[in-house]
């Protein structure tokens, strides 16, 4: 890589973190640590002198904390990237970090080389993944069980039982066509139906549509 | 750390994140957005919610540079198993077969093909919708993957609203 390397501003409380994350980032050529804060007060002001192109940011921190100077940040230096470096996945904050503009988060047990690759796509504009992901996607696979149709699906049947075609019914409910025939396919299964015709006879009978209302 | 947990507990920080969003997006473009909710609230994987929010972000954007829209309506639709979020305009629109309309459209949508590739690596799509003269509907749709670590587990199981009853 002939590129300038990616420079970077450090941002955490916790000296231990730093001193790791400094360590752990130099044995990359294209990184280069341009400088370290303690909290958030200190990353603004650090981020205002030495324009980094990616901050990774802690949200946990004395005076100010992560997020609103991510705010800060981005308000002053919108080229900025702030990448959050977060323990737990589960901490909300990262929502109120993404809001104020940072790209992405990572957790702090991720391995190194997730690491070096969020930052090099931080720095390209690019949204990091999180590894975690990958191992709760078969979560999915797993049925819900529920049978009974959403409040949402009895109002779409309602109006497919009106003659409304899915375009029709995406302007009514100011939603996408896509999402309209994704409402159907839940309705199907549910009723246990192939079609529109039979899934409005079916819910007919069931008493869950009338036809005059 | 415990005293981190009742923040993270709020499953409507997603919907109220939106909300804020189209609150702001608004105050700035003069547009009208908003923001309405079907479905189970429920907290879902950080990593969904976040793409959720920034594709959000990146298509008020594109709205924004291209729609000349005088309303946007976003809508997130918890379903069984996936969840979907939907940015309707009511703008210029574009067509989908010609090329450079779809360009011209996305011209600043780099921030959108990037989030094109994260939906889909979380297993998802997004695809645009429009016809010339009558806006644009952009959805994104992500399997859901529900947060059920620790004591968000139990509660998150029981429904959230009335429509569970029916």
């Amino acid at each position: 890589m002939t590129e300038r390397p990616i420079r970077l501003l450090v941002c955490d409380d916790h000296p231990v973190v730093r001193s790791g994350l400094r360590g752990i980032l130099r044995s990359q050529l294209d990184f280069e640590v341009v400088a370290e804060a303690s909290n958030g007060t200190q990353a603004v002001n650090l981020a205002r002198r030495f324009r980094p192109d990616v901050v990774l940011m802690d949200l946990r921190m004395p005076e100010m904390d992560g997020v609103t100077a991510t705010g800060k940040i981005k308000a002053e230096h919108p080229e900025v990237q702030v990448l959050v470096l977060t323990t737990y996945e589960t901490d909300a904050d990262i929502l109120h970090a993404v809001e104020k503009g940072a790209i992405g988060f990572l957790l702090k047990d991720t391995s190194e080389e997730n690491l070096f690759e969020a930052i090099r796509q931080a720095a390209r504009g690019i949204s990091p993944l999180a590894p975690s992901v990958a191992v709760h996607e078969a979560d999915r696979m797993r049925g819900s069980g529920e049978q009974r149709l959403s409040e949402r699906e009895i109002e779409i049947l309602q109006l497919v039982a009106g003659g409304m075609n899915n375009k029709a019914i995406a302007r009514e409910l100011l939603i996408s066509e896509s999402t309209v025939k994704a409402h159907m396919l839940h309705i199907f299964a549910k009723l246990d139906v192939t079609d529109r015709t039979a899934a409005v006879t079916t819910a007919l009978r069931r008493g869950i549509i009338r036809l005059d209302s | 750390m415990w005293a981190l947990r009742p923040e993270s507990l709020d499953r409507r920080s997603l919907s109220e994140a939106l909300h804020r969003l189209a609150e702001a997006w608004s105050e700035e473009t003069g547009v009208r957005a908003r923001t309405a909710t079907s479905g189970t609230l429920r907290p879902l994987l950080p990593e969904i919610e976040v793409a959720l929010l920034r594709t959000a972000q990146e298509a008020l954007t594109n709205v924004h540079k291209h729609a000349r829209a005088s309303e946007v309506n976003i809508t997130l639709s918890y379903m069984d198993d996936r969840v979907a979020l939907d940015v309707v305009d009511d703008g210029v629109g574009f067509d989908l077969a010609r090329k450079d309309s779809v360009e011209a459209y996305g011209a600043s949508g780099f921030g959108l093909v990037a989030m094109r590739g994260r939906i889909e690596q979380l297993g998802g799509t997004l695809v645009v919708e429009s016809t010339p003269g009558e806006g644009t509907a952009l959805a994104v749709e992500l399997p859901v993957v529900a947060d059920e670590r620790e004591d968000r587990s139990a509660d998150a199981r029981k429904p959230q609203t009335p429509e569970e009853k029916r």
